[in-house]
């Protein structure tokens, strides 16, 4: 078996990288219109003409080698560290064909470090036929190197650089003294480094030490003042090509697509209108989820439970019908139901992010967020965290600022996530009956809305203490280009939506219908002879208390379900959340949650569905048949407040946790974020319960 | 308005708006601001960028005749 050859694929932000990604590996994954989308170095397999395979590596976008964010790091590490997971033997630099003036600078640096390398230049479809082979010619005779003018769009002449990948790799390597920007030797001797007379090697160590700086304040402003020489340097050479060859013109962009996204933003932008229209998209956003993602759901909920009924009915009484009947159908349920949700929310994020939307709300945001301790740039993170804290948590790396990145991942999972979306729309009912205010709005809907805005106001103001407390060091950057207006390729949105309910199902999924049939066996066992105990004991009871029929049924299952395993953990925790008005069968939700907040639907269907109410359907209905012990709904709305505020507010999802700790690399803001969260969460029940 | 760049002022945002296309000898255009002192929308060639306004400030710059 011979080894498989490691391409890497390099290029600017918005160059086309992602798009041409996918197109050679056919393999699922975010394509951006936001500079910095391609947080994780992403791998796909390429099939060669010749049978053989290569590992196709995506780097995140970058526009130097000279790191300013977390993200750029990744790629200048990968090519320096022979070591590093995704060290390339080849690079594929991908340039947009018409912003070749600036999308070239970090072509020039990864030559200069001697790097075999095959250009592709995008886009290539939009330019004049001449234009194209003008700018070919110009760069591979000034760089020594192959030159590909592709098409993401069509996907032409994709099939000339499997052909190049097939055949030798070494002719791309470029000969000696080819430097664009050779380093120079006061430069060298400035940083401690001893100049060797060969370009490759010297530039190789000036980067490797710009990478990690000496930390010395002086040394710091000198590998600055270098770094800029450098860049300059090659800024010029590259102005003297495109200038050099007649008939390249010099646009730095696409004139036509300029002009409309300049119209476009003459409203999207503007100071008044641009916010209004800001509040208005997020509004019909997190609306249309709601209404639309709703009949789907109560669909899903129904189907499955008539299939329980269904299956109840006719299988054999016995251990193994429970597990399907009370363990695994109501676990499947819990997953599935969530599909509509999220594939609609991931929708809407990523045709806003495709279509170049999210830069611009980065610029309409960012001075309020500076206010609050945070950057423009946490929006992306703050506004996807309305789907899933894990993402948002990651997406944060584009921040150039440690510290501000630091509190935008800390606030992240205040902002109410899809995951809260069914605990909320389980009780949010027994809150508020179903009612229409001012003609349109939906009462149930409004109070959703008004979850949001207390997580999202939460986020802020734990942001701002935090911003407070910790004071300011370093000076953060949020300059960044905005990307055109594009319409959204569509099989890319499909991609994405594929892609993260593919992973819902398959990793949340695993972990919730597991729990679902672990909490099934903890609620229907117990120490042997026990749960027999209890069923004799509740008879009697039942007896000298007068009850009879269904009433006497009820009491000895509800004393059965107390006598479980699951029945002795509730009650142990049930001194602490007693005073939230929560009982020992929420505490058992509670416990389930701490591995992700969704798992309190499947919980609370497997408890209820064991307990007394079990000929109900779905879960609304047995929650809403459940009575306290004055005969009054034990979901009151005082009580389902003040669980719906521990949901809102609790760190419940050990992934966020496990996210937190490898992007911090501590446990410490892993930790923290857990005990703040979860004293707010008991603090804000706890004066729902007893105060108001 | 219309300026030439003729240096910018702070090391560290020089260095980002270097990579990004912004350097001395450019012209850019400040085409609007957000409102209570918020970020600077700006173009450069055919592109368009966001400037926090100490980044905008930090860009020492020749207000060009007829803009």
């Amino acid at each position: 078996m011979s080894r498989k050859l490691k391409v890497a694929l390099i290029g600017n932000p918005n160059s086309g990288k992602t798009s041409l990604f996918n197109l050679l590996t056919g393999l699922k994954q975010k394509v951006g219109n936001f500079p910095g989308v391609t947080v994780e170095a992403k791998t796909g397999r390429l099939q060669l003409d010749n049978g053989q395979e290569c590992d196709l590596i995506d780097l995140p976008g970058a526009y130097s080698l000279f790191p300013l964010s977390e993200d750029e790091k990744v790629l200048s590490r990968s090519l320096l560290e022979e070591n590093d997971p995704y060290h390339p033997e080849l690079i594929l630099y991908v340039a947009d064909i018409r912003m070749l003036d600036k999308q070239l600078l970090l072509l020039t640096q990864i030559h200069d470090l001697g790097w075999p390398v095959l250009v592709c230049l995008t886009n290539s479809d939009q330019e004049d036929s001449a234009v194209v082979k003008n700018k070919v010619k110009l760069l591979s005779e000034k760089l020594g190197l192959p030159v590909i003018a592709v098409s993401n769009r069509t996907g032409e002449n994709l099939d000339q650089i499997r052909a190049y990948l097939t055949g030798t790799r070494e002719k791309s390597r470029p000969q000696k003294n080819t430097s664009v920007s050779a380093p120079q030797t006061a430069d060298l001797e400035a940083l401690g480094l001893k100049p060797t007379g060969d370009p490759i090697r010297d530039f190789g160590s000036l980067v490797r030490r710009i990478l990690s700086p000496s930390g010395e304040e002086s040394l710091r402003s000198e590998e600055v003042r270098i770094q800029i020489g450098d860049t300059l340097r090659r800024y010029e050479q590259i102005d003297r090509w495109l200038a050099g060859s007649g008939s390249v013109q010099q646009t730095g962009g696409d004139p036509q697509k300029s002009r409309l996204t300049a119209r476009l933003d003459s409203v999207l932008t503007h100071p008044i209108w641009g916010l209004v229209i800001f509040v208005g998209i997020t509004f019909i956003l997190f609306q249309l989820i709601f209404s639309f993602a709703q009949i789907p759901m109560d669909a899903i909920d129904l189907a499955f439970g008539q299939l329980s009924e269904w299956l109840g009915a006719r299988l054999p009484e016995s251990g193994w019908s429970g597990l399907i009947t009370h363990g695994i159908i109501p676990g499947l349920a819990g997953v599935i139901v969530f599909i509509p949700q999220i594939a609609l929310l991931f929708l809407m994020l990523t045709l806003l992010e495709e279509w170049g939307y999210m830069a611009r709300v980065v610029y309409l945001l960012d001075h309020i967020l500076s206010r609050f301790g945070l950057s423009g740039r946490s929006v992306i993170g703050l506004i996807s965290g309305g789907a899933c804290a894990i993402p948002a948590i990651m997406s944060a790396r584009t921040i150039s600022s440690k510290r501000q990145r630091l509190l935008t991942t800390f606030v992240i999972p205040l902002i109410p996530c899809s995951a809260r979306i069914p605990v909320y729309a389980a009780l949010v009912g027994f809150i508020v009956p179903e009612a229409t205010v001012w003609g349109i709005f939906n009462q149930q809907g409004l109070v959703f809305t008004g979850l949001y805005l207390l997580g999202i106001s939460m986020a802020l103001v734990t942001a701002w203490a935090m911003n407070v407390v910790m004071k300011a060091k370093e000076t953060s950057l949020l300059a960044m280009q905005l990307p055109y207006y594009q319409w959204p390729q569509m099989t890319q949105v499909w991609l994405v939506i594929y892609t993260r309910v593919k992973s819902f199902v398959l990793e949340a999924g695993k972990i919730i219908f597991m729990i679902s049939i672990c909490l099934w066996f903890l609620a229907s066992f117990s120490f042997p002879g026990e749960m027999d105990r209890a069923r004799e004991r509740a008879s009697l009871e039942a007896d000298s208390l007068g009850l009879v029929g269904e009433q006497k049924d009820n009491h000895i299952e509800a004393l059965v379900l107390e006598s479980s395993f699951a029945g002795k953990a509730g009650r142990w925790i049930e001194p602490a959340i007693a005073p939230l008005g929560f009982d020992w069968k929420i505490g058992i939700a509670l416990i389930t949650s701490f591995a992700a907040r969704e798992v309190f639907v499947g919980t609370m269907s497997t408890i209820y569905s064991l307990g007394p109410n079990s000929e109900l359907n779905t879960l609304k209905a047995r929650l809403g048949a459940e009575l306290d012990a004055e005969g009054k709904p034990f979901f009151s709305s005082r009580r389902s407040l003040s669980l719906v505020l521990f949901y809102a507010f609790a760190m419940q999802c050990m992934s966020t946790l496990a996210v937190m700790k490898r992007e911090t690399g501590s446990w410490r803001w892993a930790l923290g974020q857990f005990f703040y969260m979860g004293a707010l969460a008991w603090l804000a029940s706890w004066l729902v319960w007893n105060v108001f | 308005m219309t300026y030439k760049i003729l240096h910018i002022d702070n090391q560290m945002v020089a260095a980002r708006l270097l990579v990004l296309g912004i350097y001395p000898g450019k012209t850019i255009e400040l085409v609007r601001k957000a409102p209570f002192g918020g970020a600077c929308y700006v173009r450069v060639d055919q592109a368009f960028y966001v400037l926090r306004r100490q980044e905008w400030d930090s860009i020492i710059k020749q207000e060009l005749a007829g803009s």
